[in-house]
């Protein structure tokens, strides 16, 4: 019947689990003796305040927020832990985008197939669709890659925005999520951050397929770098707007299958409805009057005018401003799905 | 409404503990807890009170409705009906609040595979305020603390199924949690494994910690627990002491083994003597008596060595989670002539997967479907 089992390590590893945890008791103590309000409580360290504890004034708001060094000298001190309580938005969205960018690239599996992916959609395209070249309009282009290789990048950001929506579910479901979700962290947070790091994965991503293009398939833009630059920026833009819409339906829908059937529905007609790969003029009608209201042809055309050195006219800020509406809009549902926790 | 039930739970319950008189700064406090998801009613009106520092386990099978009270405390799911507190802390309402107070974990570890169990906790550690420097020295710590040095470094991924339990504990300790949530903290684990998290939580609840915990086993909640709480079909069926709780379940079962029939046949009219209801496995000549208290085997050896008996094994055996239910579902009936179709009120709520047979066990009292209206009360 006895119930100490006779190891003799794990015995002293729990003597030490005593005294470390003895620690943050009496940190507790302490600091409830101090009462709350502990008059000049410096910063942490790394300059973030504890924006959130503005919001719950009188709790344990003003508890003491040591700086982290004077206490101990491992600065796990009782006192110091005790104000372990929860960080500012600012400092969430910082470690959680960069967790979330460490993942990614860690895994460098993941990350040769996600730059392998749009180098083959980029060799089928030009390859399958090398005979548009003689279409009338497309002299002007000098190459079919040049006409292609601006939205094959709005292509890759459309690619990315889906993945943020299957990775959150993805992410819900391996349990991180819901770590999270019972600390006393925003949830909006969790959510910025992980278009944050789709982001950035993006630009690492359209950077070094663009510059693969110039190097080995004739990509020659009249932009230059800068218009090149400027069209990349812009994919970023569209890209982290669009991954809100993709977010939201995932805290919508948690549910990968029904995730991916819902992207490849909402791809392969934006793609393929807009001017991304043959010009408008040689299309039915009726596709040209879709292709008029749907949201893609302006980032395709206001990311082809950037790299290509032309004046991108109404498409820039039409594209620049659907991204901002649908990242608005994706949030604010994402966020009150994400929020209601059934 | 509320009186009623709590009547209710106070018939059941003829000890004073388990119709407790209202702790006074409890730090948890439940009242008439309910949770319906679309068809299924998984807490039906739930009390509950927890004194700071104590550890109560929460009984229940699968489908019980213990990972919905532990996710409700937890501020991860919204009642439908009635109010909790944490530390004084509305749950819905303070719910940012309540979580920097409190550390959960679930069913299923809460870590991300992709990092090690160094950069778990440090993750945890700077999501709860902590700088840099020190959250790294609280995670080498807490993964010296807990075992892990060996895997510290490598992603999570790859643990086994204990050291995942492990790490997640650890995460949760990470800062100085008040009020800790365990839900079937020891299920998947081996014997071991067990036990450590055993004298863990012991730890934590000798340094002040208060504790809850959900398990489906007697054992378990009887090692840790200060006061039981046995949940089914969303109410609480009874609460006490381990020791009241077995009391008045009463069937601890002393199983002796002989070798031969002869023998065998001996106990079993001598254990009759002895009031007992003793019945013969002849197969193995093993006698299992239950016994109507723990100090019962003192007679009963007694016995055996007045006649020289040989025995070849004796082991009292725990009532198990069943005999429980069983026990109290008598007591309901006779009690109360509750029909049975009452508790089908009731049902299977927080586990979708649960697919064992939930003993049914009436819930005494109107089961009321829960009130919308009181939502705002």
């Amino acid at each position: 019947m006895s119930t100490d089992h006779p190891r003799a390590s794990s015995r002293a590893e729990r003597r030490r689990a005593v005294g470390a945890l003895a620690r943050g008791t009496a940190a507790r103590n302490t600091a409830a003796a101090k009462g709350s309000g502990t008059p000049d409580t410096p910063a942490s360290p790394d300059g973030v305040e504890a924006g959130q504890d503005a919001r719950h004034p009188g709790t344990r708001a003003g508890k003491a927020k040591p700086d982290g060094h004077g206490n101990a000298e491992d600065g796990t001190s009782a006192a110091d832990r005790a104000a372990w309580t929860g960080s500012s938005v600012r400092t969430q969205v910082w470690v959680l985008t960069t967790r979330s960018l460490r993942a990614a690239f860690g895994n460098y599996r993941l990350v040769f197939f996600g730059f392998l992916q749009p180098v083959v959609l980029l060799l089928l395209f030009s390859q399958v669709f090398s005979g548009v070249s003689a279409l009338p309009g497309m002299a002007q282009y000098a190459g079919y890659i040049n006409y292609l290789m601006p939205a094959t990048l709005v292509n890759i950001a459309l690619l990315t925005a889906m993945g943020a929506g299957a990775g959150l579910i993805a992410e819900t479901y391996s349990g991180v999520v819901g770590r999270f979700r019972s600390l006393p962290i925003s949830p909006v947070s969790v959510l910025v951050a992980r278009t944050f790091a789709d982001t950035a994965r993006l630009a690492v991503q359209q950077t070094s397929i663009a510059v693969a293009a110039v190097l080995f398939l004739d990509f020659a833009p009249d932009g230059g770098p800068l218009g090149l630059a400027a069209a990349i920026l812009l994919t970023l833009v569209v890209g982290w707007g669009l991954s809100w819409i993709f977010v939201a339906i995932a805290t919508w829908q948690r549910n990968v299958e029904l995730m991916q059937a819902i992207s490849f529905i909402a791809m392969y007609p934006l793609m393929f409805t807009s001017s991304a790969y043959m010009p408008l003029q040689s299309m039915p009608a009726w596709i040209r009057a879709v292709a008029a209201v749907n949201p893609l042809t302006y980032a395709i055309d206001a990311t082809r005018a950037l790299a290509l050195g032309r004046i991108p006219g109404w498409s820039l800020p039409l594209a620049v401003g659907l991204a901002l509406v649908a990242a608005l809009a994706g949030a604010a549902t994402a966020a009150r799905n994400f929020r209601r926790v059934t | 409404m509320p009186e009623n039930r709590t009547s209710a739970l106070g018939r059941l319950s003829d000890d004073p503990v388990a119709t407790p008189a209202r702790i006074t700064d409890p730090r948890i406090d439940v009242v008439d807890l309910g949770k319906t998801y679309d068809q299924v009613t998984a807490l039906a009106g739930v009390n509950l009170q927890v004194a700071a520092g104590s550890v109560v386990a929460v009984l229940g099978h699968n489908g019980a409705g213990k990972t919905t009270l532990v996710d409700i405390l937890a501020t991860r799911v919204k009642p439908t009906s009635g109010t909790a507190t944490v530390c004084g802390l509305d749950v819905v309402r303070d719910s940012h609040e309540v979580r920097r107070r409190i550390a959960l974990t679930g069913q299923f570890a809460s870590i991300d595979e992709t990092l090690s169990a160094k950069g778990n906790l440090v993750l945890v550690a700077r999501l709860l305020g902590a700088p840099k420097r020190a959250a790294k020295a609280r995670a080498e710590e807490l993964v010296e603390v807990f075992g892990l040095v060996d895997a510290a470094d490598r992603p999570a991924m790859t643990y086994s199924g204990g050291m995942r339990r492990r790490l997640d504990l650890a995460a949760c300790l990470v800062g100085s949690p008040e009020v800790l949530f365990l839900d079937e903290p020891t299920t998947g684990l081996d014997p071991v494994s067990r036990i450590g998290l055993w004298d863990t939580v012991r730890q934590l609840a000798a340094l002040g910690a208060t504790v809850v915990l959900t398990t489906q086993y007697l054992e378990e909640a009887d090692r840790l627990a200060d006061r039981l709480v046995v949940l089914a079909a969303g109410a609480v069926v009874a609460g006490g002491t381990p020791a009241e709780l077995k009391a008045r379940v009463g069937a601890r079962t002393a199983a002796v083994s002989f070798p031969d029939a002869f023998s065998a046949r001996w106990a079993l009219e001598e254990f009759h003597r002895l009031g007992l209801r003793p019945t013969l496995d002849p197969g193995s000549h093993t006698v299992h008596a239950p016994m109507p208290s723990p100090g019962m085997i003192v007679p009963l050896v007694r016995e055996l060595d007045r006649y020289g008996l040989r025995v070849l094994d004796l082991t009292v055996t725990e009532p198990t989670l069943d005999e429980v239910y069983l026990a109290l579902h008598h007591a309901a009936w006779s009690a109360e002539g509750v029909g049975a179709d009452q508790a089908a009120a009731g049902g299977s709520g927080d586990d979708p997967e649960a697919t064992g047979p939930v003993p049914v066990v009436p819930v005494p009292g109107p089961a009321r479907p829960a009130d919308p209206a009181e939502e705002s009360a």
